[in-house]
């Protein structure tokens, strides 16, 4: 059924690729929302790339690869519209991370606004790879047909991914456990 | 601390599915872009993702970079109003539908815009925006977009992805940013002591804040003004000071409120011959028109020392 949307979205049928936008747009949505951690910009980067999507769907080979490339697309209005945002304020210092309430233990540690603060400090690429495997449940091949990169380089990417959020995870906790904080 | 952090379940509770629903305007704003747009003819080529990082990559980077802002969006109504009452935090904003004035004195020329009645070079019409968070109110050209709304005041040292600017897009043809062009806007405190009702006192904050980029939003873009700053004047009578600064790939504006210390700070980002400014006239005077839409005028003869 799909299938023949996109073949008719392919020939120009606009009808055709509202249908298949309009089934797809939460799911864009909440990918984009994920990388970028901002409504606007997710918002943004979906209108981009549907927009886009439609001008270059004649020449997706293989109709049945049509969410794959999409979110493609998607994946990498996320990162225009990331370095955009880079970009307006390229020189604004981080911050370093405030001692964090400091409790006894780490996990009890790592509370939502920590994880927000490490994700955050990732670079769109590590973040997109960790929502599609996360959120969209990928696995190494799936990410590595979306980002059209072998399967072992995605697997690669997905382990420093992680590992760059662990330590990050890990910095943030650290002056805490040295300064001896209280708990919160 | 011995951390041995999982990272792999943090990340699942963290981006876990949940009710995520895109906003009907965001896909009818998108069908509507598609209506206008073209299809490329199939050529068979690699499944590639085609668009914006052709031009992207180098162009996008700088584009993004430069990203331009307009920062001034059209105009910060914040601290327009009258002399002397410039907008503070939470300064009511109202619309001033300005006086489509601002005549180009330099910069390319802009060609007439078909189909519609310009209110400004290159502009058909505005639209307004009040910021939540800072109360001005703004107005942009129609066919352009609010791109990013301020949920936050700026802080010195926030993260780059902080909120807390209003942000206005060009919507550059066909959904690449490429040749887009964007406006900011953004208040925050001038340094202490600062005499922003002076044409001095007014650039010598200016300096102090490009110089000390940690603490004004400013100088997080850099550089020091290397050419003449162009005076104008905010309300009328009298001439509350603006300050105009050009440079290669932003162009900026500030005005200051002396009671409340507060600065309003717009830029345009891209150079004054961006191709994609042709039609303004060129940035510096897509400035001027956003802000002769707050009250920023040309000064009369005798207003102004410089």
């Amino acid at each position: 059924m799909d299938r023949d949307l996109v073949e008719q979205a392919q020939r120009g049928d606009r009808g055709a690729y509202a249908i298949l936008a309009r089934t797809r747009g939460d799911t864009l949505f909440g990918i984009a929302r994920r990388i970028l951690r901002d409504v606007p910009l997710a918002e943004d980067a979906v209108q981009q790339a549907l927009v886009i999507a439609w001008r270059e769907l004649p020449r997706l080979r293989d109709p049945d690869r049509f969410d794959a490339w999409l979110h493609r697309m998607l994946v990498h209005a996320c990162y225009a519209e990331a370095r955009r945002k880079r970009a307006w304020i390229s020189s604004i210092r981080v911050l370093p991370a405030e001692g964090p309430a400091a409790p006894d233990d780490l996990a009890s540690l790592i509370d939502r606004d920590e994880v927000e603060r490490g994700f955050r400090r990732l670079p769109p690429e590590q973040r997109a790879i960790l929502v599609l495997h996360h959120y969209m449940g990928l696995d190494s091949n799936e990410i590595g047909e979306v980002l059209d990169i072998p399967a072992g380089t995605a697997r690669s990417r997905l382990h420093y991914a992680h590992r760059a959020m662990r330590a990050l995870l890990e910095a943030d906790a650290r002056p805490t456990a040295v300064a001896g904080g209280h708990s919160s | 601390m011995n951390g041995h952090l999982d990272a792999e379940p943090i990340l699942a509770a963290y981006l876990a599915p949940e009710a995520d629903r895109l906003a009907d305007r965001v896909l009818d704003a998108a069908l509507d872009d598609i209506a206008r747009t073209r299809q490329r003819r199939a050529v068979r080529v690699p499944w590639r993702f085609p668009t914006m990082p052709a031009i992207s990559r180098a162009t996008g980077i700088a584009a993004v970079a430069l990203v331009a802002v307009v920062g001034a969006g059209s105009l910060l109504y914040l601290n327009s109003r009258a002399p002397g009452t410039a907008g503070g935090p939470g300064g009511q904003a109202t619309a001033s539908p300005a006086p489509p004035s601002a005549a180009p004195t330099t910069g390319p020329t802009a060609e007439p815009t078909p189909g519609c009645a310009e209110v400004a070079p290159g502009i058909c019409g505005w639209k307004t925006y009040t910021s939540p968070v800072y109360g001005y109110t703004i107005s942009y050209p129609d066919d352009w977009s609010v791109a990013d709304r301020a949920t936050q005041r700026w802080e010195p040292g926030e993260p780059e992805d902080a909120p807390s600017t209003d942000v206005f897009f060009n919507n550059a043809p066909e959904g690449v940013r490429d040749n887009s062009m964007v406006f900011v806007a953004v208040q925050f405190p001038a340094p202490a002591g600062a005499d922003l009702g002076s044409w001095e006192g007014l650039e010598a904050a200016l300096m102090e804040m490009c110089a000390r980029p940690a603490e004004f939003f400013y100088g997080t873009y850099g550089t020091c003004p290397s050419e003449a700053v162009t005076r104008m004047c905010l309300g009328s009578p009298g001439c509350q000071p603006v300050a105009l600064v050009p440079d290669t790939t932003l162009q900026h504006a500030f005005f200051g409120d002396p009671e409340t210390g507060i600065v309003t700070y717009l830029h345009v980002g891209r150079a004054d011959d961006f191709p994609a400014a042709a039609r303004y006239g060129g940035t510096v005077m897509l400035l001027k028109s956003i802000l002769s839409q707050l009250g920023v005028r040309e000064p009369r003869p005798g207003e102004i020392s410089k």
